[in-house]
């Protein structure tokens, strides 16, 4: 009011992501991994340049904030089996965690972005930004399997021949199978699966759901 | 006021969509040209005076303050009341009580003022205290629309800014916790404003994480989001009255979570407080009179509104005791409770009233949004228009 100003949105800017379904038959229906940019147009169309930028922008500064904090570049590779790369300290928990040499800290790298199947009655596709990591349960780096509970590193669960492993914040979010190029098929975890299947009532046994939102039927809670 | 026609930017649903509003049609083919939009209209705005947008400033702050006073007076003066004049099961006026004593925290708000250009009367209709829309049309759109439009003039508006300030002040509360801001996601409007709240909780320094409403989850300890974490804090675009009638709304009244707007604001958004308002601040210049129930006030010139109703639904004009106009709506079943408000007079002009939508975040007043309609009665499906003034 009374003054110019700038307004910055993120998350919101990147809300409108429709990603009209374009060519490919199992757009809609398939949850999958896109590396990058070229990836994004080459599954949704040229005419969605503009959502795929935004979308794929929106992932790495959603990364930024979202990926697990390492104090530097060993560790972070150790613990995650990903590339990493250096990430400025901004905030209090990094600056306790940064070396006070560097002020920066180290996260895993982004290596693609979860883009879910259209949501029912066309209201858009949940995206998440992943990285690569090992496959769930293989021992990091000098740990040893008969000490911990993890499978020696290197070995293979059955199925799973040279396919890639995505994690979302810390934790398994999926994986797509060997050899694919451009945007991957995505087989998510079962939480990851949950997350995915938003407009699904239920879940774990343990875990009650669908307790609010039955006294909207038939109302708009806007006022 | 002054409404003026203007010709709409000629890409602007796209710049509407650009900034998340999606929903700038109410679903329905966007108009092009001349005509506007539907939902979201920039062929005609309204200007105000400098003079205008500071009374509006002064009785929007004024008129919170009051509304807190009221909210302390029943809370710990009248307590019986919000059983009685408010319809709330114990369990839930005990939540209030409580939320109100230990003053948990709350960020928004939004009356709806009637302002009549003539004579300079500012009068609260109503406050939607606990789940108000239209934050991203006034923060961002009409903003948007400014600066593209009469780059030189000036809005009432700091929304945006307000609300970050304010959640900045809430981040620290959160030691660090994440805040988790739950919505229907099928609904492209509620969606888009919970992601709004996120991208500024965000931008605030508060990890925010969407979910849809009804994943919420319980496991008899806490309320657990679709990863199975705990949620510590839920904010909520879902009113009060529905969320305590639901399956899971006593074990809110448990205390494992911290919701935004807290319980204290269902008392201001139960139009059972206008009455209260009134009988504690008579004759108050920024109140209309209002009593309970469905009767004839002011010489039979006066509207009948359902407590817990919205979007201009279920309502009765009177003028001499004579029903001018009427809306029909899904608020009024046989048990509703009514309050009897005199009757206000709009800004009117070429056949447009106006209604003013005036924002409250933290104590302070934060800008407008204006909606017009031809009927005397605005309805959710009234025309959203930008405004300015210089």
């Amino acid at each position: 009011m009374r003054r110019s100003r700038t307004i910055r949105l993120t998350l919101l800017a990147g809300s409108a992501l429709l990603l009209h379904a374009c060519g490919g038959e199992d757009v809609d229906s398939v949850d999958v991994v896109i590396p990058n940019l070229a990836a994004c147009v080459a599954r949704f169309g040229a005419g969605a340049q503009a959502d795929c930028e935004r979308t794929m922008a929106n992932a790495q500064q959603e990364h930024t904030s979202s990926a697990p904090r390492f104090a530097d570049l060993a560790a972070c590779r150790e613990a995650t089996g990903s590339d990493c790369e250096e990430a400025p300290a901004n905030r209090a928990s990094d600056k306790a965690l940064a070396p006070p040499t560097t002020g920066s800290i180290a996260i895993p790298v982004l290596a693609g972005v979860l883009v879910g199947r259209m949501m029912g009655s066309g209201a858009g596709r949940v995206t998440t930004p992943l990285y690569a990591g090992r496959a769930p349960r293989e021992c990091p780096p000098g740990q040893s399997a008969a000490l911990s509970d993890c499978a020696p590193a290197g070995s293979r669960s059955s199925g799973s021949t040279g396919g890639r492993y995505f994690y979302s914040g810390g934790s398994f979010a999926g994986s797509t199978a060997a050899g694919q190029r451009g945007a991957a098929a995505f087989a998510p975890s079962p939480a990851m699966a949950t997350t995915l299947a938003s407009s699904r009532i239920g879940g774990p046994a343990t875990v009650a759901r669908g307790g609010f939102g039955a006294s909207a039927r038939g109302f708009g809670s806007s006022s | 006021m002054q409404r003026v026609e203007s010709p709409p930017r000629s890409d602007w649903q796209a710049r509407l969509e650009e900034i998340g509003l999606t929903y700038h049609s109410a679903g329905v083919e966007p108009e092009t040209g001349a005509g506007g939009g539907l939902w979201w209209h920039e062929a005609s705005h309204w200007r105000l005076t400098t003079a205008e947008v500071d009374a509006l400033d002064d009785a929007t702050v004024e008129l919170h303050a009051r509304c807190l006073d009221a909210v302390d007076h029943l809370v710990n003066r009248e307590p019986d009341l919000l059983r009685e004049a408010f319809g709330l099961p114990a369990w839930f006026a005990d939540y209030v009580r409580r939320s109100w004593q230990r003053q948990d925290p709350a960020l928004m708000g939004r009356m709806d003022l009637a302002f009549d250009d003539a004579t300079g009367a500012i009068k609260l209709l109503e406050y939607n205290a606990d789940t108000p829309t239209l934050a991203i049309e006034t923060a961002v759109a009409q903003w948007v629309w400014l600066q593209a439009t009469h780059p030189g003039a000036d809005q009432f508006n700091s929304l945006h800014e307000k609300l970050l300030a304010r959640f900045a002040v809430l981040a620290p509360l959160t030691a660090g916790r994440p805040m988790h801001f739950a919505a229907f996601a099928d609904s492209a409007e509620e969606w888009a404003h919970s992601t709004y709240y996120r991208d500024l909780a965000g931008q605030a320094g508060i990890e925010a994480v969407g979910i849809d409403l009804a994943q919420v989850g319980w496991n008899r300890e806490a309320f657990l989001d679709e990863a199975g974490a705990r949620i510590h804090f839920l904010h909520k675009l879902y009113p009060w009255e529905w969320m305590i009638r639901d399956h899971f709304g006593p074990y809110l009244a448990e205390d494992r979570c911290g919701v935004l707007e807290p319980p204290w604001k269902a008392l201001l958004s139960d139009k059972a407080i206008l009455a209260v308002l009134w009988r504690l601040f008579p004759g108050h210049p920024h109140l209309l009179e209002t009593v309970p129930g469905k009767t004839r006030i002011n010489g039979g010139n006066c509207v009948q509104k359902p407590c817990l109703g919205r979007e201009g639904a279920n309502i009765n004009l009177l003028r001499a005791g004579l029903t001018m106009a009427a809306t029909d709506g899904p608020y009024a079943p046989e048990d509703a409770r009514f309050v009897t408000q005199a009757l206000a007079k709009l800004t009117q002009q070429n056949g447009w009233n106006v209604l003013i939508g005036s924002w409250v975040v933290g104590g302070e007043a934060a800008g407008i949004i204006l909606r017009e309609s031809q009927a005397v009665i605005l309805r959710d499906n009234s025309r959203v228009v930008p405004h300015l003034f210089n």
